[in-house]
């Protein structure tokens, strides 16, 4: 849980009105929509945050179970990475 | 000789008058073609010759039965049926030779190299396109979004027979204007299926009929006055053929027409800087426009002009600002 994520450099993000964003990768044309939730989670890689530092700022904004927050964190990451949309160094965790 | 092809300048050059006018035919199949009296320095120039092709090499980005499409330290080279054009992104040019083979071949086997030849090269000046029909209502715009079978023409057709102005049944530029997303006329021609005909019986009357597939319909000569270039969209709508008695639209959140956008509407471009464009001008049409999904029922089956009324009804709605998660039905 103490890996950081990392944006992949060829993602595109598209921010929506209501905090929602697309992200589009450029060379496998994959993409995906993230809710509010996601969005956040997605800007704190921008601070190079880790995945538990992630769980942790989700309790704190969303009140929600730790054990809630680690599994939206991990469940997010293991769908960003099958679209190549992070590069996540130890990918065991999730 | 100079032409406008979609609000584009673009010089032709070829080696006789005979070959000029096959290709003007061609491109006049494709797109919004129209003679200009003088030369735009900075527009395209598409350039015929009759010189061999020279080796290439580069990146195989597309290879299918009739068009292979290699990418270039300047752009594409494209090859069809022992034809070939190099495109040069950064200068808008196109140049190469036309095989006898190629010449001879259907029209429908022709398109496929002008259509990549200038969906790249219109790319590289900023026009996008997305595969929707355009009409307006009223000053209001609307874009018919979809894959094949969706029944974007049928409605397009319904739509300017009941007194729409017509910009496209399948595919259109966008642009970013100084008003914002703006999407220009692509071709001028109808596509009509076959099926189509019992509904409107004048346009099996119009356009040569071709050894396969769609007849092509001049719009301009069926409906005088109807032709525009150019609309805002305000509505895009996303076809679908329901199983329901009634037709009625759905609203779409922004995200949920951008994800629809990209995965039925938008043919997203090879070039990674055209792509994130690209995603930037769509973007902007998902946060500027509203998004319905319009599921057309019995209804409209037995009688394609009645989605004309439906439409209005929602564009009415909408300037009255009565749109809140609201279903339109046609009864």
């Amino acid at each position: 849980m103490h890996c950081i994520p990392r944006p992949d450099p060829d993602v595109v993000v598209t921010a929506m009105p209501g905090g929602d964003m697309i992200l589009l990768h450029l060379g496998t044309r994959q993409y995906l929509s993230l809710n509010e939730t996601g969005a956040f989670l997605w800007k704190l890689m921008d601070h190079a945050t880790s995945l538990a530092g992630m769980s942790q700022a989700l309790f704190d904004r969303f009140e929600v179970s730790p054990q809630t927050a680690e599994d939206a964190v991990a469940g997010l990451m293991r769908d960003l990475k099958n679209h190549k949309l992070i590069t996540l160094p130890e990918a065991r965790f999730l | 000789m100079e032409y406008s092809l979609c609000a584009e300048a673009l010089r032709l050059v070829c080696p006789s008058p005979s070959r000029k006018a096959r290709v003007t035919s061609i491109l006049e199949s494709l797109f919004s073609l129209t003679p200009l009296s003088r030369r735009d320095p900075g527009g395209m120039e598409l350039l015929i010759h009759d010189l061999p092709e020279r080796e290439v090499s580069g990146e195989l980005v597309f290879d299918a039965p009739g068009l292979t499409a290699i990418r270039t330290a300047r752009g594409y080279h494209l090859r069809s049926a022992g034809s070939f054009l190099a495109l040069d992104l950064r200068v808008g040019k196109a140049a190469g030779s036309l095989s006898d083979a190629f010449l001879a071949s259907p029209p429908e086997d022709q398109r496929g190299l002008f259509l990549f030849t200038f969906l790249l090269l219109l790319s590289a000046r900023g026009l996008y396109a997305l595969h929707a029909g355009g009409t307006l209502w009223n000053g209001c715009g609307f874009l018919l979004a979809g894959g094949s079978g969706s029944g974007k023409t049928t409605l397009t057709c319904a739509l300017t027979r009941s007194g729409w102005q017509y910009l496209s049944d399948d595919s259109v530029l966008l642009k970013r204007g100084a008003q914002g997303v703006e999407a220009l006329a692509f071709g001028r021609p109808f596509h009509c299926a076959p099926a189509m005909f019992r509904h409107f019986p004048e346009l099996a009357a119009n356009g040569p009929k071709p050894l396969s597939g769609k007849r092509l319909v001049d719009v301009g000569r069926l409906y005088p006055g109807r032709l525009r270039s150019a609309l805002h969209p305000r509505f895009v709508l996303f076809p679908e053929i329901a199983a329901t008695r009634f037709s009625r639209v759905v609203p779409l959140s922004c995200t949920e027409m951008l994800v629809r956008l990209l995965g039925e509407g938008a043919g997203l471009l090879h070039d990674r800087d055209s792509m994130a464009a690209q995603m930037a001008i769509l973007g902007e049409l998902a946060r500027s426009a509203r998004g319905y999904r319009l599921l057309h029922g019995a209804d409209v089956h037995a009688d394609p002009m009645r989605v004309a009324a439906l439409l209005q009804k929602l564009a009415k709605s909408e300037s009255e600002g009565d749109y809140t998660d609201a279903l339109y039905s046609a009864a």
